[in-house]
């Protein structure tokens, strides 16, 4: 078989597919719902970043709070201290009273940001 | 681009490009049809990458190639040409029976040197703008012609006698 022959062969393929109108309509068919999972998408980041933004900020007055009140904290700790001191033989937690008070601090804020994370990404509009 | 635009493109170059994977796919429509609406919504999500709108064609054949080889190996075989033939309807395998004996001998041939056969002689590509949509070397793809050219010769001589 020449070249020719070949070339010919395949110049004038010209198979039944479905109309252009058809394809044309599922296309735009398939790219309006590409477009509507993008604008998904897109929503979900922004809420995302909302979520964190705010979360952060509760978390960081939660610890500016409890900051605040930190001597009647530690006068408390510190009672506690006593306490545990006279009642029980645990002197050496007792002594880290202060770092206790900074750990349950942080706790605090730790679960106050979560909490406010989780509750506006459960929320239907932000 | 916008949307418009590039529907525009697609109206402009749907045919051929159809033609093209119809082939690729030995005569399945459907198959062919899925693979290039597959390639028009990945061109269309990146379409910031088509830095010259004027090449929207090579582009696509870019494009349409890869998917097609892709979803080869996801399928990892395609449908023999029977099968093939048993899953057209009727009045399509009637309408491409015509075509018969250019689908078998295309199926009996490797994917890759079918997409290049095609791209040459259907497409009128050179050598050289093949082997850019093929994403292979331009010695790689005169080789793949010849060899596909002698294949599709050898076939297509069995079948008349």
């Amino acid at each position: 078989m020449e070249e020719d022959k070949l070339r010919d062969l395949f110049e004038g393929y010209d198979p039944d597919m479905d109309s252009g109108r058809i394809f044309i309509e599922r296309l735009e068919h398939n790219l309006d719902s590409v477009e509507l999972i993008h604008e998904q998408n897109a929503k979900a980041v922004r809420r995302n970043k909302i979520a964190v933004f705010v979360a952060s900020i509760a978390g960081f007055l939660t610890g500016l709070l409890f900051s605040s009140l930190l001597p009647y904290l530690e006068a408390f700790m510190s009672g506690l201290e006593l306490k545990i001191k006279i009642n029980t033989g645990i002197i050496e937690i007792a002594d880290y009273y202060h770092v206790l008070t900074w750990i349950i601090i942080g706790g605090i804020s730790v679960m106050v940001s979560l909490s406010t994370y989780d509750l506006i990404l459960r929320t239907k509009r932000v | 681009m916008t949307r418009e635009q590039f529907i525009s493109h697609v109206k402009c170059n749907e045919k051929p490009f159809r033609r093209f994977l119809v082939a690729l796919c030995c005569g399945d429509t459907s198959l062919a049809d899925d693979i290039a609406q597959e390639s028009y919504i990945k061109a269309y999500l990146s379409i910031g990458s088509l830095d010259n709108p004027e090449k929207f064609r090579f582009w696509m054949f870019r494009i349409g190639y890869n998917t097609f080889i892709s979803h080869r190996r996801s399928e990892r075989k395609t449908l023999s040409y029977e099968e093939a033939s048993e899953a057209l309807s009727p009045s399509e395998a009637d309408n491409n029976f015509r075509y018969q004996s250019l689908h078998l001998a295309l199926s009996r041939i490797p994917a890759r040197e079918r997409s290049v056969i095609l791209l040459f002689y259907m497409e009128g590509y050179s050598a050289q703008e093949i082997s850019r949509i093929t994403d292979t070397s331009e010695a790689n793809v005169r080789q793949q012609l010849t060899r596909g050219r002698r294949h599709l010769k050898e076939i297509l001589e069995k079948e008349r006698q």
